[in-house]
């Protein structure tokens, strides 16, 4: 059992294994920080990828259909 | 700019009568009058490219789903058709392909076509909102 104090706090040591330095909460954050910049550029890049995709796919689209009238009309 | 969900593709009052103007000006008009009005040979066609070809192209753009609404055509929409068109028929058909005869005065007639199916679409879609 762990002994307690009269203003009812316990009398443990915190433990000095799980207490982080300024040095690593710091990296924790610029980790966090620069991972989400990766995902934010990696959905920016998927979403500009889809819409360069639509835009060949209608471009194409668009070649096929002009190389049909000048078969037939021209 | 010109969006709702008002436009037709192939059933497109403009469409239908653009693409009746084409057929009957080669089958009957240029043939009967083309000589003495060469208008009619060399431009009144070109003038009628993109109210006819440019609802079939949104059509087969919205049946691939690359299209995501059926407003009547987009400023972009007419106007990136209009420039990729002209380049393809005036100078990469008859270029490369032996397709066609290259003339700046064909582009003209591209544009005033363009511009008068453009506005004809959007006070269509004006009609159908009032």
């Amino acid at each position: 059992m762990v002994p307690v104090k009269r203003d009812g706090k316990t009398n443990r040591i915190p433990d000095e294994r799980n207490r982080k330095t300024p040095t690593q909460k710091n990296s924790g954050n610029s980790a966090r920080r620069f991972e989400n910049l990766v995902l934010l550029l990696t959905n920016g890049a998927l979403h500009l990828q889809d819409h360069f995709m639509i835009f060949l796919l209608k471009l194409a689209i668009s070649a096929a259909l002009a190389g049909g009238i000048a078969f037939l009309v021209c | 700019m010109l969006k709702g969900a008002n436009f037709r593709y192939l059933r497109d009052p403009v469409f239908l009568f653009a693409t009746f103007l084409y057929v009957l000006n080669r089958l009957l008009i240029a043939p009967l009058y083309g000589a003495k009005l060469p208008f009619l040979i060399n431009y009144f066609g070109d003038a009628l490219l993109i109210p006819c070809a440019l609802p079939i192209l949104l059509w087969l753009q919205r049946f691939a789903r690359l299209r995501d609404n059926d407003g009547a055509p987009t400023v972009p929409e007419i106007l990136g058709t209009l420039v990729f068109w002209a380049v393809l028929f005036e100078w990469l058909f008859p270029r490369f392909a032996g397709r066609g005869v290259s003339d700046p005065l064909d582009v003209l007639a591209y544009a005033v076509g363009a511009l008068l199916a453009g506005a004809a679409w959007h006070e269509r879609k004006l009609m159908i909102e009032r």
